[in-house]
């Protein structure tokens, strides 16, 4: 019996498991502060996130989708605080500089820092080829050429994951909150109690006493 | 068995501690008690000549033997290996007798064309080619139908036919059953005739798959050229030859006559290069107990047609990709809500124009006892969507392609070659006026507009009869200079004073020439003359050399020269209406039921129903499983208001009393009689619902584990 030999470590004797994400591609990307990461290993690796595609001019989808977002937000970072990350990547960078991104994300309450109790919130974009290989890797893209290319076509749904677990899940986004919201804690939580919305018992200890 | 139904019946009003005890072997059922309402039969059905098979493919990663799926695709997962009952390439031992096959499509995005065909002509022949080479064996298509094993069709879904049919081959859409006799006794001998058999006395066949198809969207015919056009396979389903559309197809060669030979099926484009899936030995033994008596006159299921003046309500879905998931008349699912359709017609009542505002979505709500007709539009993108609506079969009244939208028209409106070569056997327009005399019935009409004449060849400017008889002696002398020979009635009529009453008579002056005379004269038959003016129309100029245009024809002819009232037959408008669309398979999709609808790019199907089984909340949905995950599924709830009110008097739309929709289903709080869902919200400052302290009904969530998901067992090679 060969030994599985796990191709994304480049190494024979490797012994890491693959990952779902191991298919993202590992492109340098910026967030509208301008602070530069590696997707998949700066910002997806061992960390919960949920990623959208968008693009500021946008008059489709993307508002919509952003007002889903930032009020999911809210919850999320009670549920996780900072384990979780929101990725918007942008799919027209030529327009969406760090800048215009900032602006964009100033809208939805993303334009500055996130204090210590509320998840990050970053708008990314990248250069046009590594965008268009990030969002392929990702699946945000159409099998019909036509509408593949049609940027206000795009697809506008969450893609969330638990990179420890290596859970990962999508769902459109213009549903009630609750329908996307559950599927969220059940991917993105650890314990039971994350998971399923119930009472932490160490909380509970601390509200009886 | 006959010891269990007495005691069954025994038991029947008894508290259960009185219940009598069925009795079964302990070691093998142990801890089962039988004295519950549910029991386990004594014995399960068992038959050794009836085989289920279920048809899956998958991808295997050759490095950890696990079947690979992508979560976070979205394309259609259609695999690389054929799994067989979970078993790839499998070889099943027969005896030499009948048995039944039910073949299930459990594969998520492909659609199966299957054949049996023996291993000479697949290219497996057990001593090795006769040239030694090891390319594949390409079959041409007649080949492949006239090598085809032949067996018995009997149903679809869990449905039996009226009759059995006798056929070749077997088209299976994903989540579709099909039910089968085979008699292998008969292959056997064929085999043996043939000096097939192997060294064991065996014979040999192979179940193979012909469809070729190359994405997760659906299958891909042969007739295109580019790889990514999905659009070539039109039909999920057999061709009716007895259809004069069909009849017409075969007739102008674009179905060879060799398809209609041994059976009654016309089929569309398959791969030359079968895919073999399982292999069938049959063994010399005849096996035990009698065989099968089977054949064509054997009855099975009578079948009650749903009549339209059955349909209670009529109501449409549209199927489409949307934002990246897939939506049912633009929107995605919502478990607690009926959020689909919109009625578009109700029996007894003025028809309603659906208002399409998300907040006056009608609920779904039949009535139990009574049949409503649905309509399913699949919104194009090359996707197929199969529809699978829960607890009820249907049947299926009509199913109709639209072409156009399908790509297969140049914007320029002019078919492309491909689709003209497509196309060419079906009846256009002109075919259909030699036809069905659509000459003749328009202009018998007596209000039949004057425009028959056109002389732009010989006296400029005369275009249609009125002018004609206006310029009455400018044409004498014209037709006199002309040297046409003239009986002499028709010089009589022309000496006499023509006016715009005597259209008729003139008309018929013009019909009394020969052909050639009158294309001298410049006589345009009307139709002729629509044509010239339509042509002007792209949407006429597609619809003029495409299949089963008569229909669309008419409606534009009849808009477009409304003011001019022209006459024509009922009968002539049935044949249009009828060469509109092509009918179905009279066995398989018009007699049988179905339970799950195949719905190809560009198509409407509409389907009837009668809900008889169950009233509550129920679904329908797309069963590939990554567009029913995206939430492509409807909510609808039959009810039992039809039983109670007048059958003109109950609105579909409006039950007299509402179970769970539009209400919170999760609010068990406030309706404990609710069905329960999983609550999901917990968190403060998240809408309220008041679930915080609630245990999932049903399940201890104490008890579940963390995490629920096992983690993946560790490898050998992993590290301690």
């Amino acid at each position: 019996m060969t030994k599985p030999f796990y191709w994304n470590s480049g190494d024979a004797n490797a012994t890491i498991k693959p990952k779902r994400s191991d298919l993202f591609a590992n492109v340098e990307v910026t967030n509208q502060f301008g602070s530069t990461f590696r997707f998949r290993e700066d910002l997806v690796r061992g960390k919960a996130v949920v990623i959208n595609t968008m693009y500021t001019v946008c008059r489709g989808s993307c508002p919509g989708t952003s007002e889903t977002i930032a009020r999911l937000r809210q919850p999320l970072s009670k549920l996780l605080g900072k384990r979780v990350t929101i990725l918007s990547l942008s799919i027209d960078p030529a327009v969406d500089t760090p800048r215009a991104l900032l602006d964009y994300a100033d809208n939805y309450g993303a334009g500055q820092a996130a204090d210590s109790r509320t998840c990050d919130w970053y708008f990314l974009s990248a250069s046009v080829p590594d965008t268009e290989t990030l969002r392929r890797s990702l699946g945000f893209y159409d099998l019909d050429a036509k509408v593949d290319q049609d940027i206000s076509r795009h697809a506008s749904f969450l893609l969330f994951g638990n990179d420890n677990q290596d859970r990962w899940s999508t769902s459109p986004t213009n549903i009630r909150d609750g329908l996307i919201f559950e599927p969220l804690r059940r991917i993105l939580g650890t314990s039971v109690h994350e998971r399923f919305g119930l009472p932490h018992p160490a909380n509970q200890l601390g509200k009886q006493s | 068995m006959e010891l269990f139904r007495k005691i069954e019946l025994e038991n029947v009003g008894k508290p259960p501690e009185q219940m009598a005890k069925v009795p079964v072997d302990p070691e093998e059922k142990p801890g089962i008690d039988f004295t519950r309402f549910y029991r386990e039969l004594e014995t399960p059905y068992f038959n050794p000549y009836d085989l289920p098979l279920v048809l899956q493919d998958r991808v295997i990663d050759p490095q950890t033997g696990q079947i690979l799926y992508d979560s976070d695709g979205h394309n259609g997962y259609i695999g690389n290996t054929q799994l067989i009952n979970g078993v790839p390439w499998p070889v099943i031992e027969v005896k030499r007798r009948k048995y039944r096959l039910r073949l299930l499509d459990g594969s998520n995005a492909r659609i199966y064309r299957l054949r049996f065909l023996d291993s000479d002509t697949l290219g497996l022949h057990p001593t090795g080619r006769p040239d030694g080479s090891i390319e594949p064996n390409r079959i041409p298509e007649q080949r492949l139908e006239g090598d085809s094993m032949e067996f018995y069709r009997i149903g679809k879904d869990s449905w039996l036919w009226p009759t059995p049919q006798k056929r070749k081959s077997l088209l299976l859409n994903m989540a579709n059953r099909a039910d089968l006799v085979v008699d292998f006794k008969a292959w056997y001998e064929i085999a043996k005739r043939a000096g097939r058999l192997t060294a064991e006395g065996n014979a040999e066949f192979y179940m193979v798959n012909t469809m070729p198809q190359f994405d997760g969207r659906g299958p891909k015919g042969k007739l295109a050229e580019d790889a990514g056009d999905p659009n070539v396979f039109p039909l999920p389903f057999e061709l009716d030859p007895q259809n004069p559309v069909v009849q017409q197809m075969a007739a102008n060669g674009v179905i060879p006559p060799a398809f209609f030979g041994d059976g009654p099926v016309a089929r569309l484009r398959e791969l030359d290069q079968p895919i073999a899936l399982v292999k069938f030995v049959i063994t010399p033994d005849v096996g035990e107990g009698p065989d099968a008596t089977i054949d064509e006159k054997t009855i099975l299921r009578p079948r009650h047609a749903i009549e339209d003046q059955d349909v209670m309500a009529v109501r449409e879905f549209v199927f489409e990709r949307g934002k990246g998931a897939w939506m049912i008349n633009s929107r995605f699912y919502d478990p607690t809500i009926s959020n689909g359709s919109a009625i578009i017609g109700i029996k007894g009542q003025n028809f309603q124009v659906p208002s399409g505002q998300p907040s006056d979505q009608p609920q779904i709500k039949p009535s139990l006892s009574y049949a409503e007709e649905w309509i399913f539009t699949n919104g194009g993108g090359g996707w197929w969507h199969p529809i699978h609506v829960h607890l009820e079969g249907h049947q299926l009244v009509g199913y109709e392609k639209d072409f156009e939208a399908d790509g297969l028209v140049g914007a320029d409106g002019i078919l492309g070659a491909q689709a003209q070569a497509q196309m060419a056997g079906l009846p256009s327009w002109n075919q259909l006026v030699g036809t069905y005399g659509f000459d003749r019935w328009i202009v018998a009409s007596p209000n039949a507009n004057p425009t028959l004449i056109d002389l732009r060849d010989t006296l400029q400017g005369i275009r249609n009869l009125s002018e004609l008889i206006a310029k009455q002696d400018a044409f004498k002398l014209w037709m006199e200079s002309s040297a046409i020979a003239m009986t002499p009635d028709q010089k009589a009529f022309l000496d006499t004073k023509w006016s715009v009453q005597r259209h008729p008579e003139v008309l018929r002056w013009f019909d009394s020439f020969s052909e050639e005379s009158q294309a001298r004269m410049g006589r345009w038959s009307l139709e002729q003359f629509y044509v010239d003016e339509l042509t002007k129309d792209p949407k006429f100029r597609i619809l003029l050399d495409r299949p089963g245009s008569g229909a669309a024809l008419f409606d534009i002819i009849t808009a477009k020269f409304a003011n001019r009232t022209i006459g024509l037959p009922a009968a002539a408008k049935a044949v249009l209406d009828g060469l509109g669309k092509l009918k179905l398979q009279w066995a398989g999709d018009i007699v049988g039921n179905h339970d799950t609808q195949a719905l190809g790019p560009n198509t409407v199907a509409r389907i009837r129903m009668r809900f008889r089984t169950w009233s509550g909340p129920l679904v329908f949905h797309c069963h590939n499983v990554e567009h029913e995950d995206m939430r492509m599924m409807v909510n609808f709830e039959p009810t039992m208001s039809g039983r109670v009110d007048e059958l003109n008097q109950h609105d579909p739309n409006v039950d007299p009393a509402p179970r769970t929709h539009g209400q919170d289903v999760t609010d068990l709080l406030t309706n404990p009689s609710a069905i329960g869902e999983m609550p999901w919200e917990a968190i403060d400052g998240f809408p309220s619902y008041r679930w915080e302290e609630k245990p999932v009904p049903g399940t201890d969530v104490n008890k579940a584990r963390d995490p629920l998901i096992p983690a993946r067992r560790p490898s050998k090679t992993d590290k301690p």
